[in-house]
């Protein structure tokens, strides 16, 4: 994988989950990863340190759009041209990263999201249920039909990294990437991958009791 | 009506007493508190002022016109703090930022 490529895990408290996947991403070839602990209060932090990766610690938990930023700060500082994000709960394929990758490196879009849609669709009605009226809410706001905004895998082209800069430090940070990605013009395009979701996956991530939240925080920013 | 003035005088009181000798608020906010809690002390002691407010604003009795001044007054406050702990929470994230180092294996 490229020496420009920069895989971003946003984790709070995930011990149980991190070394499988950044051990997963590395056996996918990918070299440069950070994990950028939230403000963990189990041994994260330790675990992704002894997986020889690059671990940057909040002193305490600011959020999913904290992590990010500070991750995407880390690659402009050191100079990458590409990043990917990815969850630190194992409802990613590793496989799906190397789609994104590719879809970067071929420049399908500026902002490459990759899509759980159709599997939600099968079989999470809950998770479905929340994506599509965060669809709606960041449709309405950005005009971007997307069909999976909430996606925590997506990859940033070099434009993308040099101008997506987010404000937000929840789960809203997902809505507010594609509409700062609109504003700017760039493309997004989206990929399908597949969502692995465990009962401990489930708990974890966007709930509909979170909504109305994303949606003030939203509209204080738009 | 005796019983609730006096307790709302102590309050009263009391509460000018920590404003001032506290002096860990700005002037302005020491003024806009001392002129609330002094409103409240003179419909409280005189309350045919707030019926004659009442009168003036359309209210039918002095005491609806406190309870709807009151919801404005509590209402405006709550977005007071509200934008307050914003600014306060993305500060923090800001320093949390900052201060945050990659941690070497």
């Amino acid at each position: 994988m490229s020496d420009k490529l920069l895989i971003i895990i946003p984790a709070f408290n995930e011990e149980t989950t991190i070394s499988n996947v950044i051990n997963d991403l590395k056996k996918c070839g990918f070299k440069d990863i950070l994990v950028v602990d939230d403000g963990s209060s189990d041994q994260t932090a330790y675990i992704a340190r002894n997986l020889q990766v690059e671990v940057i610690s909040h002193i305490v938990n600011i959020g999913l759009g904290g992590a990010i930023a500070t991750g995407l700060d880390f690659a402009r500082e050191r100079g990458y041209e590409h990043v990917i994000t990815f969850d630190a709960d194992g409802q990613h394929k590793a496989l799906d990263a190397v789609k994104i990758y590719r879809a970067l490196k071929e420049n399908y879009g500026d902002l490459i999201i990759g899509s759980r849609i159709l599997e939600l669709k099968k079989r999470y009605y809950i998770r479905y249920l929340v994506n599509c009226l965060s669809n709606i809410f960041t449709f309405l706001l950005s005009g971007a039909l997307i069909s999976d905004s909430q996606s925590g895998l997506r990859g940033f082209g070099p434009r993308a990294l040099k101008s997506i800069y987010p404000q937000t430090s929840g789960y809203e940070v997902s809505s507010e990437i594609i509409m700062i990605a609109k504003n700017l013009k760039l493309l997004v395009f989206e990929v399908p991958v597949t969502a692995c979701y465990s009962d401990y996956s489930l708990k974890k991530g966007q709930k509909i009791s979170n909504l109305l939240k994303v949606a003030r925080k939203l509209l204080a920013i738009s | 009506m005796i019983v609730f003035q006096t307790v709302y005088l102590v309050f009263f009181v009391t509460t000018l007493w920590r404003l001032v000798t506290k002096k860990v608020f700005r002037v302005w906010v020491v003024t806009m508190w001392i002129l609330l809690w002094t409103t409240g002390a003179v419909l409280v002691l005189f309350p045919q002022v707030s019926f004659f407010l009442a009168h003036i604003f359309g209210i039918g009795r002095g005491s609806d016109l406190v309870i709807y001044v009151s919801i404005i007054l509590i209402i405006y406050l709550l977005y007071r703090i509200y934008v307050k702990m914003e600014k306060i929470s993305k500060r923090m994230d800001l320093v949390v930022r900052k201060i945050s180092r990659p941690v070497s294996n």
